[in-house]
């Protein structure tokens, strides 16, 4: 079996904080209200007139090395084929140990199933081969998705070109990527 | 949500219980192996604990969003998880400790004894590490990613364990009051390390980048009552005068029944709940 | 040793015991993908038209078992590009909120008010007909038809021709006619395309459609930055245009205009325009070159505070670049202050001189596809009189482009000049489209209303009449791509599922209520029979569009180019010195004029200005449940500094004042906005109980405005007729 691990490129350069993808996630997925599975961060930096926005896309980085699926006592966190975070339903005890250990606090309860609640990046879209819903809508088209492993892919260009992860030094080898804004 | 507390006060009764019954089990264990003082504090604290845990575990059990899949915790293990280690222990613990303790209130196999001592001290220390790894695994969060604060909930563990062996054995088994100023003297003992523990964990905070958060929300913030008065003079100090007091101390020794213990116990409870609820208010989540 | 959390924890064995290698997972732990929960056999798409905003993007409707479950963008269409914005992808939740109008219902509290409850009575669509008849008719007999006027969107313009009233009414003034105007006289078109796909250089003052998603737009924008195109901002607050400009300049609000002028000015006297171009295209050039030589970048440092080299070079930049252009679309800069005329005359001249007109990567023209004309089966007798109550008559350029003075209508009705106002009926126009909210809710105490609409705002709340629309996911049109017509393309929806409840279209509600007046054959046929009609031009069937993915283009997809010398303008050609408003005695030149410049605020006082979220659509959105999470609440923008000499805590509620209303409100502090301006996104305070999520969140910064009288308006702007809502100064204290 090849070794997948799709992943994602945001650009931040061109994201306007719109709130497309979490609104479209939330269709797409079904999130109950009161909760979402990405959202935008927007964080202002420098003083008047030197100041600067970004908006952000948080979401489950879908790490490598990823904490949630280390703490869960039953496996059911779990890599997909596709090398994408996912929770087995049928396993899930819901302890939240994965949501507490969470760094990049991704994570929460679902009160409609008691499961964690989480993106899945569409991992079932892309089984069929097509793109995340929040990737499909995005204006600014600033969200690129493929598979890192595989050197010649949009993600892979992007990332040997200086896509950097939230927080590489916590070592949970995100595969969600930022081009990171230039102001 | 901002500040969204998923693990309450069960997670905290769960934590607190899990850790009287390691103490227990470990003074029992010592002292059947070691026979330093009379048998009826073997007794005593081998009849104690089998059961906390028991209890512990329902709460764990009501903790849990999906809990009709708990028995998927038993035919599954991840052994990189620190609650897969836990439910090893949990699942031994009981039976062994319950033997033990059966063992002493019928009279049975008492040439295994020895033998069922080791195995309940060396699973009730894991459950005690277990505990209070459990937090300290998570290692993001600026208050519970902390190894001092395993080992915290560790000696935690054997002072809660050993105060509620105490007040079986002055109650149930009115043991002498030699045992007992020898059980205060460790109880003591246990206070003080606590304290030092206390202090390496603070100093420690003030020390780290991430650590001001810590000792805001506790000294300052939201927990910063119940962490000083509940935890600190309650359940620490206070107690630990008052055992000196009885030790003599402070000069002619005074003997006052059973306050000590209690403070100690529900000092024991007021630290995994401040800890439990300050560690998910400092770290909120993202998402959600 | 320095023992990290980490370390020690590795030391246990903990962290280290999941065997992964070096960005590989381990492969114990890889298991396929789930499979879906729900089975997908009854998936259908149906082709759609977003009818949230203006831009109409294409879209695909996923239906499941006759239940809409998501929204996506057609990638035939040149404007959706296959993406929706957040507004478009919430479009389920005005399908499907719990808090839509249901059935038609009357008023039985006869006290009008905000915060009144109208104690409705459901009734049946028989009775509504009837009621809404009977009443038009008895005012139309009494008062002429001209006492009945039509609020929103041209949408009952027919039916006001059936009755002989020119009441046309529409929010355009509170809007954007100050760039149609503009347009209309130098261009002969109401507006032009941004090329951004193409262009090296954007000036955008005050421009902020790629923070406020406008699909099309802010999608290019993005694509323009990516090329590296160069885009300067102007605007008081680093807004989310601003956060990715190269260069962000926090003017004086209202004084944008001056930029342009001397800018042009740098140009003209630098000789750094194309006078090729100039001479081909335009006219007037030398009367332009004339007026601007006043403005030089000195004087407009002053008023702006950008410092004239900074003008003087991005000027030359301008004109240096291969392709360059200036957006403008509504309320920005440009529609909000009195000399706002000005700057979109400069900013169209500026393009023009520099050759950047129907050049890519400049400002292109609208390419609208024609359809077949559909008309009504009789002609209209007439119109009663030409005299409006909204005083459009006076405006005539204004009233060509078909647009009126909204912010008046409210003193008009009230002094009943020229004649007493009977009865409305009001389609898709919130009561927070207008300027001054409690001054319309006055007025409207002496109408009869019908408000045909899709959620119990506060409009419905006024009305004595609620009759239920039905929503753009439950209807069919045929729609013409215009924000973004490089090339001439249609789109066309069916309903994607039935109509909810007992609601109906507009079209049919106006038949029903003309038919029992004895007026429908005066109306505009309707009906699937009206789109095919409309499609014959092509031989094709609304069918066939859709089985073509729903949009076509008629001549191809490549860009097609106007000739600028046969524009619609008097000369054919762009004219910088506009003869059209010479005919009309206006000031055909972009022309700066002082005494509409604000005085500079005090302490305490600050310039306004207001934006949205990019998830809210006007005051329309705010009670859907998916963008309402997002933004539950609006606040005020309040430089940090600032605050603190005022002694505001960030999320602490303060008062804002303007001459014409105060409200209460949050503060959001922040480095991102001049020191003496505070800015409001716009939609919120709704005080309709019936919209379960909005309800009293927030304030409306509409509170703040102004409703202008016509006279006022006329002393303002004679020529747009603009209500310059944001012309006044605010006062700001702790609540």
């Amino acid at each position: 079996m090849a070794n997948k691990r799709y992943g994602m490129v945001i650009d931040l350069r061109k994201c306007a904080g719109c709130h497309a993808c979490t609104v479209a996630c939330k269709a797409e997925n079904k999130v109950p209200d009161g909760i979402k599975r990405t959202k935008i961060i927007e964080e202002e930096t420098g003083e008047f007139p030197n100041v600067a926005i970004t908006f952000r896309k948080h979401q489950c980085m879908h790490c490598q090395d990823a904490p949630c699926v280390k703490v869960c006592p039953t496996k059911a966190s779990y890599h997909t084929e596709f090398g994408t975070c996912e929770v087995d339903p049928k396993l899930c005890i819901g302890c939240k140990y994965c949501v507490h250990a969470c760094p990049y606090r991704a994570r929460t309860i679902n009160p409609e199933n008691g499961l964690p609640e989480k993106c899945t990046l569409c991992v079932d879209k892309l089984a069929k081969g097509e793109l995340p819903a929040c990737a499909t809508t995005c204006i600014g088209n600033a969200i690129t998705v493929g598979d890192l492993n595989d050197p010649n892919s949009e993600v892979s260009r992007a990332v040997a070109k200086g896509a950097r992860p939230l927080n590489p030094e916590w070592n949970t080898k995100p595969s969600i990527f930022y081009i990171w804004n230039r102001r | 949500m901002h500040g969204e507390v998923l693990w309450n006060v069960y997670i905290a009764i769960y934590l607190f219980l899990a850790g009287i019954s390691a103490g227990s089990a470990v003074l029992a264990a010592v002292n059947q192996l070691f026979g330093i003082w009379e048998e009826k504090v073997t007794k005593a604290a081998a009849y104690v604990a089998p059961f906390p845990v028991m209890g512990g575990l329902l709460a764990l059990v009501l903790d849990l969003s999906r809990p009709l899949n708990f028995y998927q915790v038993m035919l599954h293990y991840n052994w990189t998880s620190v609650m897969s280690w836990g439910v090893v222990f949990l699942n031994l613990f009981p039976p062994v400790a319950l033997l033990f303790a059966v063992s002493h209130f019928t009279g049975w196999f008492e040439k295994y004894r020895k033998a069922l001592a080791v195995a309940v001290m060396a699973l009730g220390v894991g459950i005690g590490t277990y505990a209070g790894l459990l937090l300290a695994a998570i290692s993001a969060n600026p208050l519970w990613g902390n190894p001092v604060l395993g080992v915290l909930f560790l000696v935690s563990a054997l002072s809660t364990g050993v105060c509620a062996a105490m007040l079986v054995a002055q109650f149930v088994f009115k043991v002498s009051h030699q045992s007992l100023k020898g059980l205060a003297v460790v109880d003591s003992t246990l206070i003080i390390l606590e304290l030092v523990v206390i202090a390496v964990l603070l100093i420690g905070w003030a020390v780290a980048p991430t650590g001001g958060k810590a000792l805001q929300i506790l000294l300052a913030g939201e927990y910063a009552g119940i962490f000083l008065g509940g935890v600190l003079v309650f359940g620490l100090l206070v107690p630990l005068a008052l055992n000196l007091l009885e030790l003599g101390a402070f000069g002619k020794a005074r003997h006052i029944p059973a306050v000590a213990p209690l403070l100690v116990l529900v000092g024991g409870y007021f630290l995994r709940h401040v800890i439990v609820y300050a560690g998910q208010a400092i770290y909120p989540l993202l998402l959600g | 040793m320095e023992l990290t959390r980490r370390n020690f924890l590795k030391y246990l064995g903990i962290a280290a015991a999941a065997g992964t290698v070096q960005g590989k997972i381990a492969l114990d732990l890889l298991r396929p993908v789930p499979s879906q929960a729900t089975t997908e056999s009854n998936v259908i798409y149906k082709a759609g038209v977003c009818g949230i905003c203006g831009m109409n993007c294409a879209m695909k409707g996923k239906v499941v078992d006759g239940v809409l479950i998501k929204l996506e963008g057609n990638e035939l269409d040149q404007q959706s590009g296959g993406s929706l914005c957040a507004k478009g992808n919430a479009g389920i939740n005005i399908l499907y909120n719990p808090d839509r109008l249901k059935y038609p219902m009357v008023r039985t509290n006869p006290e009008k008010g905000i915060g009144v409850d109208p104690k409705w009575k459901r009734i049946s669509w028989e009775e509504a007909f009837d009621l809404a008849a009977q009443k038009l008719s008895e005012i139309k007999e009494q008062y002429g038809g001209k006492a009945i006027a039509w609020f929103g969107g041209h949408k009952g313009t027919d039916f006001l021709k059936a009755i002989g009233s020119p009441n046309d009414f529409c929010h355009h003034s509170t809007c954007d006619t100050v760039r149609e105007v503009a347009c209309e006289v130098m261009l002969g078109t109401s507006a032009y395309i941004p090329d951004f796909a193409e262009t090296d250089y954007i000036l955008s003052f005050g421009w902020d459609q790629f923070g406020k998603a406008k699909n099309a737009w802010a999608r290019l924008m993005a694509k323009a930055l990516d090329r590296g195109a160069k885009l300067v901002v102007f605007d008081p607050r680093l807004s989310p245009t601003a956060s990715k400009a190269q260069e962000w300049y926090p003017v004086v609000p209202g004084t944008d205009h001056a930029l342009v002028l001397a800018m042009l000015n740098v140009i003209i006297s630098e000789k750094l325009y194309d006078a090729e171009y100039v001479a081909k295209y335009t006219t007037g050039f030398d009367k332009l070159a004339e007026e601007v030589r006043k403005y030089s970048p000195e004087w407009a440092a002053e008023l702006t505070g950008v410092p004239a080299a900074d003008i003087v070079r991005i000027a030359r930049e301008f004109a240096a670049a291969k392709s360059a252009v200036i957006p403008c679309h509504k309320r920005e800069a440009a529609q909000v202050h009195p000399n706002g005329m000005a700057l979109v005359q400069g900013m169209i001249a500026l393009m023009a001189i520099t050759g950047n007109f129907e050049r890519r990567g400049g400002a292109m023209f609208r390419k609208k596809a024609k359809l077949n004309k559909v008309s009504p089966p009789e002609e209209a007798p007439g119109l009663e009189t030409t005299i409006r109550v909204d005083g459009a008559d006076r405006l005539p350029i204004l009233l060509e482009c078909g647009h009126a003075v909204y912010q008046s209508i409210a003193d008009a009705i009230l002094e009943e000049k020229p004649y007493p106002l009977k009865a409305a009926i009001i389609y898709k126009q919130g009561l927070f489209s207008m300027p001054n909210p409690a001054k319309f809710v006055e007025a409207f105490k002496k109408l009869f209303i019908i408000n045909i609409n899709i959620q119990p705002d506060e409009m419905a709340l006024l009305a004595d009449l609620v009759l239920p629309d039905v929503t753009y996911m439950e209807s069919a049109t045929v729609s013409v791509r215009k924000y973004h017509a490089l090339y001439p393309q249609i789109a066309v929806s069916e309903p994607m599922v039935k109509p909810m409840y007992e609601t109906k279209s507009r079209s049919t509600i106006i038949r029903e209520i003309a038919k029992r007046m004895g007026i429908d054959q005066y109306l505009n046929p309707s009906g699937s029979s009206v789109r095919d009609q409309q499609l014959s031009l092509y031989g094709l069937t609304q069918k066939d569009v859709i089985a073509q993915g729903g949009v076509i283009s008629p001549e191809g997809t490549e860009v097609k180019y106007k000739d600028l010398t046969k524009l619609s303008t008097p000369s054919g050609k762009i004219e910088l010195y506009a003869t059209r408003l010479a005919e009309h005695g206006y000031n055909p030149l972009p022309t700066h004029r002082d005494e509409w410049i604000l005085p500079k605020p005090k302490a305490g006082e600050f310039y306004l200005v207001t934006t949205r979220f990019a998830t809210h659509r006007h005051a329309q959105m705010q009670n859907y449940r998916w963008v309402h999470e997002i933004y539950p609440e609006n606040y005020v923008s309040i430089n940090k500094k600032t605050a603190a000499i005022l002694g505001i805590a960030d999320g602490e509620e303060v008062i804002v004042e303007s001459p014409y209303g105060q409200i209460k409100i949050k503060a959001k502090l922040t480095e991102a906005i001049r020191p003496d301006t505070v800015c409001i996104p716009h939609g919120y305070g709704h005080w309709s109980k019936y919209l379960s999520n909005a309800y009293s969140k927030g304030a409306n910064d509409g509170d703040l405005a102004p409703a202008r009288s016509i006279e006022e308006t006329l002393e303002m702007d004679p020529v747009a007729g603009s209500n310059n809502d944001c012309h006044l100064l605010v006062k700001v204290r702790k609540a």
